[in-house]
């Protein structure tokens, strides 16, 4: 299990071309990243380019890191936009298959209390609000169509939109924050962008 | 223009700028803005951002299949990093291409020139043309009617070359329709596995197709290849967890879509994916990188 600044060592080390970095971070975050773009893709076949089109932006820098997030929440960007990208190319009608999820020991999980804190607060939000927030971030739906989806005006979607990610963030931010004190022991690095 | 505060307003552009929900123009205004330096929407987008990626960790974890690593390492040995800056236009690029750009310009130039300062006397060319001319009307008669048989000739060799041309596009088109019979009847079969070949060179990009005739133990390769680089062919694999087997090297069809058979070895029963490499000639006992093309078999 790798902490932050072990993560931020071996993306370092991979954008200056060292391949033993870019397998090692694959290692360690392979996991975790593929969940999400099975999530969002459902199809293997699409969700194992997109994973390979990940890592592979990172290696090239086309996404160069930005100190002001945690490397995980960078990785987990740059894998869900890759997901996003092909997914409006490829939309998953009839593809969708359902991957059964692992149970993965948390103790070999790289962001195992963030998994924790993140589906603790999906669950706590009204539902209504939570589908909105999974339509936009997994189904990378725009307004329009979740508006069309709801039967409510956009203005209305943008609100709830804007709500849930508000609260989402207000337990989200919370507990890690606690979890980033060193009384709690825990390991993620305060964010210098907050 | 900057905020001084933050604004129910600023919060939703915000909150759905990090989401990517906001349209192009939306997204593309609220990044000049930002840029331009208002600090407030800045910080209200830092804080929905770390937010918004919170949410992929709600997602279980799912462990990839080993070979997409073998696949990572063998795509970036092929590609070299690049600074981003490299794609912009360079001052330096630019200024190539004015110099590439000119030169045409400057030579044309110097050619004109050259007829003002050497122009001939026109009395030698007078002698010149009545010569030819007097040699022209002594050789017309047998010109004529050697060009007559030289056309004539070679009117017979485009018809027998058309004739030819024919002969192997209807062979080529008789093969395509025999071919196209043995994979329809494949694909209708139940249990018929198939393969989508995706080229691992960037950009990816569709190469072939394999079916998979489970109950005859064979195989279709079908798609365009480019020819094999001197040395070496093209060696199918059918992988699985526990196996990597090979099925054969086989030969592409330099002039158009390559169609193949193979028998599929018993080993192979619990493959997954299809590989296709580049092997030397005689074959080889294990797939070599970077590989060529390669699919999941549904």
């Amino acid at each position: 299990m790798l902490n932050n600044e072990a993560l931020l060592e071996l993306i370092r080390k991979t954008e200056g071309g060292d391949t033993s970095a870019l397998t090692a971070l694959y290692d360690s975050t392979s996991r975790l990243t593929f969940g999400l773009i099975m999530r969002i893709l459902g199809d293997r076949t699409s969700a194992e380019e997109a994973l390979l089109d990940a890592y592979t932006y990172v290696w090239r820098k086309s996404a160069p890191y930005e100190p002001g997030v945690s490397p995980m929440e960078w990785l987990m960007t740059i894998a869900r936009n890759s997901a996003v990208a092909r997914l409006h190319w490829s939309r998953r009608e009839n593809k969708r298959q359902e991957i059964p999820a692992e149970n993965a020991d948390p103790a070999m999980s790289v962001a195992s209390e963030q998994q924790r804190v993140a589906r603790s607060s999906l669950e706590a939000m009204p539902t209504a609000r939570r589908e909105l927030l999974e339509w936009a971030y997994y189904g990378g739906m725009s307004c329009g169509e979740m508006a069309a989806q709801i039967g409510k005006p956009i203005g209305a979607v943008k609100t709830l939109l804007r709500l849930g990610l508000s609260s989402f963030a207000e337990n989200f931010n919370a507990v890690q924050t606690q979890s980033n004190t060193p009384e709690t022991g825990g390991q993620l690095e305060a964010r210098k962008g907050d | 223009m900057r905020h001084e505060r933050a604004t129910e307003e600023i919060r939703e552009l915000a909150a759905l700028y990090a989401l990517g929900s906001l349209t192009q123009h939306e997204a593309r205004s609220f990044e000049i803005h930002m840029r331009e330096g208002c600090s407030v929407c800045e910080a209200e987008f830092r804080k929905f951002r770390h937010a918004a990626a919170g949410i992929g960790f709600a997602t279980a974890e799912i462990a990839p299949p080993d070979y997409i690593q073998d696949l990572l390492l063998a795509r970036v040995e092929r590609e070299p990093q690049t600074a981003p800056e490299e794609v912009q236009p360079s001052p330096s690029r630019d200024a190539k291409t004015v110099e590439e750009s000119s030169r045409p310009v400057s030579a044309a130039l110097s050619l004109s020139s050259e007829p003002q300062s050497r122009r001939p006397s026109l009395f030698p060319w007078f002698l010149v043309v009545v010569l030819a001319g007097l040699g022209f009307f002594a050789a017309y008669s047998w010109k004529t009617a050697q060009e007559t048989n030289l056309q004539l000739q070679v009117k017979s060799s485009a018809a027998e070359a058309d004739a030819g041309t024919l002969r192997s596009e209807l062979e080529a088109r008789k093969e395509e329709a025999r071919n196209l019979g043995i994979i329809l009847t494949v694909v209708g079969k139940p249990g018929t596995r198939m393969a989508r070949l995706i080229v691992q060179s960037a950009p990816a990009a569709n190469a072939a197709a394999i079916i998979w005739d489970v109950e005859q133990n064979q195989c279709f390769v079908l798609g365009n290849f480019p020819p094999a680089p001197e040395g070496k062919r093209y060696q199918l694999w059918f992988f699985s967890q526990a196996s990597k087997v090979s099925v054969g090297p086989f030969k592409v069809n330099s002039n158009g879509p390559t169609f193949v058979t193979a028998p599929v070895p018993p080993e192979a029963v619990n493959a997954s994916a299809a590989v296709v490499t580049l092997e030397p000639d005689n074959g080889s006992q294990i797939p070599t990188y970077p590989y060529y093309a390669v699919g999941r078999i549904e």
